[in-house]
């Protein structure tokens, strides 16, 4: 046996106080009476022994000593050491699949009652930690023998709308993993998972039943038709997790205006997935919800969010005394969105080749030559060089394969200070490199294009397509729609601010290269100086939308009772309701 | 003792002059020596006859009875002769709560019997036999009988009832009316005592004084139960058993006394310290005594 807090014992000294006390309380108050004699024939009717009587008030006081010390030792908090002294962590799965309702309950509700039966049979006598597992493992509370704690850290516990991350679950299988763990996992959940099994270690209890019926969106997309003004296509993909054929409504129905852009009725095979696609004319851009008109055990994957962005095209001015190639490459993408446009006068971005003699925000200059802003001096023409790529996963670079190209007309170059070099030859001339001065920035191919014919190769148009949408903090054009937990990170530069207003409607604002987490399933709203975006946020989990439970391991006992604090406690209290009813049974009054 | 508790304060004077004045109402006559005797002897008053026999006085002979039946009878008259009251009034400790009352009692009794010029002798019972007021009578020594009365204190350790009485007996042959004021509640027993009485021919009559407080028990839990009288006490733990079980012994004490009063003829009257003690002598007089 142990004493987790033996400081208490020290209280043990006030047994003497008590001792002195009890007799000050105990002294009876006088009764002085004219039929003394009388008295003393009730009391010598009494069966009870003298020698008792005698010891009457040492009994009582030996009594109260002892239940005293029987407070003081439950104070000091005794344990019993037991082989089975690894302290408990309870997880309980708090993914979007716990969600779903079986029996008029929720799952978590569930694994909540479950795990609140745990605390109270552990009562104490053990060390436990509350934690929730959904796209990450998040600690409630610390581990603590206090069952109070433990229970408010249940009750804080909320589904999430993400899936169960892998990764989060081998975490937890790496805290029992390691040898001589001092700790148990009990995992609550439903089963759904991506992995063939759980970590070994872990004790799961499986708390849904073998198959739950189901219908939800798995996977969504919502794009411009390219070279179709106002014509968009819908895919989606729907499972059903039943065991029957579900005939299930589908609407597409735009948010503001609500304008029902489709109204289909699919029917979806047991276990399987449907996958559709629909051609919408004349939609406007916008939040776009799908929605399934059914009634199944979960609810958030019968509807999804998608965001339907107008375009919105980059346009460039040509500054060069060959337009022709430079037009065409610009237009080369023309196809896959019409991001990149020639604009006549007033782009803000400028593409150029040779001097630069006009100031604009973004340039891309090809052969640099005279003064700039852009570089400080420029020597003489360099022999064929090897190039050597600083920055390869440089969103300007990522794209594009110049290894073996020999940068011709490259020139002996003094960049800005604070510029980033992204390719340079062997003795760090720069050969591309990004700049930013006084309000402007560029970036700086020091070669000649026209030469080794690489105005017709195919990295031409892609280097050019490239570097203008990373000047436009375009190089990640976002998704209509992301699954939930998924995270993006936000284009420009760490000084390019973003306002993002989540579905709970709280505006954050954020940074260039920043990730935004798709916590929550709705629409997101992103707005930069570069223009607003709407994106949506859903479940799209095949893993959670089938509702098939996996099978459990099977859980280990786990030691339960009262502590012996309170069985001390009780005892003590007993005492005392003893002595008082043998000793002190009322109040002379 | 409060001057309005005195018992030489004019107002409690006038009250015991309107009980004699009503004791002269109820028993007639000028109560002068008007006690009637059981013997026989020279009177006024016809009682019998009886057989002459030789050495009773001729004159008494009743010639014309002689005459008609020639029979000698004489004629036998009541003896008038004054009577002798004695109060023996509980002055121990455990009379404290009831101690007025008994005194106002000796005295109203005392005051009718000393105006109807009554020998009177006053004793306080204890653990021992003391006067009060020596033998006394008429009008005169009812002022030194309340000073006296007034003056008294209660005495002594344990009551004994017993000795008491025989040292009465054996200070006072002379029969006459003993009046005994107390609780009655004598550790030793009243059965002997009122036997010693009744046996040397006394007319006894016991006035038995309670305090309420002593009749039932309204205390429970621990308490130390003190004798007022001895001072002795133990420690006990009171139920509603043993509450009970005392006001059913005290009880039984108290029927107890009335059996053996009535057993012995002794006239009994129980009263309560919380009664006037004038109301209480009324009542005496108007049942004609005090009847067991």
């Amino acid at each position: 046996m142990s004493l987790l807090s033996p400081i208490w014992l020290w209280s043990l000294l006030a047994l003497p106080l008590l001792a002195a006390l009890y007799f000050l309380k105990v002294r009876p108050r006088r009764k002085p009476t004219n039929a003394y004699f009388l008295w003393q024939q009730i009391y010598q009717q009494k069966s009870s022994s003298a020698f008792f009587r005698r010891l009457r008030d040492l009994w009582s006081l030996l009594l109260m000593l002892l239940a005293f010390a029987l407070l003081a030792f439950a104070l000091s908090n005794p344990r019993i050491d037991s082989k089975d002294d690894s302290d408990l962590i309870i997880v309980m799965d708090s993914s979007a699949s716990m969600q779903a309702f079986e029996g008029g309950s929720s799952l978590l509700d569930r694994a909540k009652d479950e795990a609140v039966e745990m605390v109270k049979a552990l009562n104490g006598t053990r060390q436990a930690a509350v934690a929730s597992l959904d796209s990450r493992l998040n600690f409630q509370s610390h581990l603590s023998s206090h069952p109070r704690q433990l229970l408010e850290a249940i009750d804080a516990i909320s589904a999430s709308d993400q899936s169960l991350d892998t990764d989060a679950m081998r975490q937890l299988g790496g805290i029992v993993a390691a040898e001589d763990s001092p700790y148990r996992v009990v995992f609550l959940t439903d089963g759904r998972h991506g992995l063939e099994s759980y970590p070994e270690g872990i004790e799961t209890l499986v708390l849904a039943s073998e198959r739950l019926p189901n219908c939800g969106f798995v996977a969504a997309d919502l794009q411009w038709q390219p070279g179709r003004p106002g014509v968009a296509s819908f895919y989606c993909r729907v499972f059903n997790s039943g065991e029957e054929p579900a005939t299930v409504d589908f609407e597409l129905v735009h948010a503001a205006t609500g304008v029902i852009g489709k109204y289909a009725s699919l029917t979806i095979p047991p276990g399987e997935a449907l996958e559709q696609v629909y051609e919408l004319v004349g939609v406007d851009p916008g939040e776009w919800k799908a929605n399934l008109v059914v009634d199944d055990a979960l609810a958030l994957d019968n509807s999804i969010t998608l965001g339907l962005n107008p375009r919105q095209p980059l346009f460039v001015g040509i500054e060069a005394g060959n337009r022709w190639f430079f037009e065409n490459c610009v237009r080369a993408f023309a196809r896959a969105g019409d991001v990149l446009q020639v604009a006549a006068e007033g782009a803000p971005i400028r593409l150029s080749e040779g001097p630069v003699n006009t100031e604009a925000p973004m340039r891309i200059v090809f052969r640099p030559e005279g003064d700039s802003l852009f570089w400080s001096e420029l020597g003489e023409p360099l022999p064929p060089v090897l190039a050597e790529t600083l920055i390869p996963e440089h969103p300007i670079l990522q794209h594009v394969e110049l290894k073996d190209f020999g940068f011709p007309g490259a020139r002996e170059i003094e960049v800005p200070p604070g510029s980033v070099v992204l390719m340079a030859t062997e003795q760090g001339v720069p050969l591309i490199y990004k700049t930013f001065l006084e309000g402007q920035q560029a970036v700086v191919m020091n070669f000649d294009p026209s030469q080794e014919d690489f105005f017709l190769s195919p990295w031409f148009p892609v280097l050019i397509h490239a570097a203008a949408l990373h000047l436009a903090n375009r190089e990640n054009e976002f998704a209509p729609v992301y699954a939930t937990g998924f995270a993006v990170e936000l284009p420009g530069e760490a000084t390019t601010a973003w306002q993002v207003t989540g579905p709970d409607g709280v505006n954050r604002e954020m940074f260039g290269g920043q990730s935004l987490r798709f916590g929550s399933a709705g629409a997101y709203q992103l707005t930069s100086e570069e223009g607003s975006w709407v994106l949506g946020a859903g479940l799209l989990s095949p893993v959670d939308s089938n509702l098939r439970a996996s099978e459990a391991v099977e859980l280990v006992a786990i030691a339960s009772g009262w502590p012996i604090a309170i069985w001390l406690l009780l005892l003590g209290l007993l005492i005392l309701t003893a002595e008082s009813v043998l000793y002190h049974r009322r109040k002379v009054g | 003792m409060k001057s309005t508790e005195s018992l030489t304060d004019a107002r409690f004077i006038q009250r015991l002059e309107s009980l004699y004045l009503l004791a002269r109402k109820v028993l007639g006559g000028t109560l002068q020596a008007d006690r009637k005797s059981t013997r026989k002897g020279a009177g006024i008053t016809f009682a019998d006859y009886a057989e002459y026999q030789m050495g009773d006085d001729y004159r008494s002979i009743d010639w014309r009875v002689y005459a008609r039946f020639d029979e000698l009878v004489v004629k036998l008259f009541e003896l008038e002769e004054d009577a002798t009251i004695y109060i023996l009034l509980d002055c121990s400790h455990s009379m404290k709560s009831k101690f007025l009352m008994a005194r106002q009692l000796a005295a109203g009794l005392g005051y009718i019997g000393l105006n109807c010029l009554d020998r009177l002798s006053v004793y306080s019972l204890a653990d021992r036999l003391d006067p009060i007021l020596d033998p006394t009578r008429g009008r005169a020594r009812v002022f030194p009988f309340l000073r006296k009365l007034d003056e008294q204190q209660t005495v002594g350790k344990d009551t004994d009832f017993t000795t008491c009485c025989k040292t009465f007996q054996a200070r006072r042959h002379r029969k006459g009316m003993v009046i005994v004021v107390s609780d009655f509640l004598f550790p030793g027993g009243y059965e002997q005592g009122l036997k010693l009485l009744n046996w040397h021919g006394h007319d006894v009559y016991c006035l038995q004084v309670h305090d309420p407080a002593d009749l039932k028990c309204d205390w429970k839990g621990d308490v130390d139960v003190q004798c007022v009288e001895s001072d002795a006490h133990m420690r006990v733990t009171v139920s509603p058993k043993e509450a009970r079980a005392y006001e059913d012994a005290i009880a039984a004490w108290n029927n107890g006394l009335k059996k053996e009063c009535a057993r012995r003829g002794i006239g009994l009257a129980s009263v309560t310290s919380e009664v006037a003690f004038d109301a209480v002598i009324q009542d005496i007089l108007r049942r004609g005594g005090l009847v067991a």
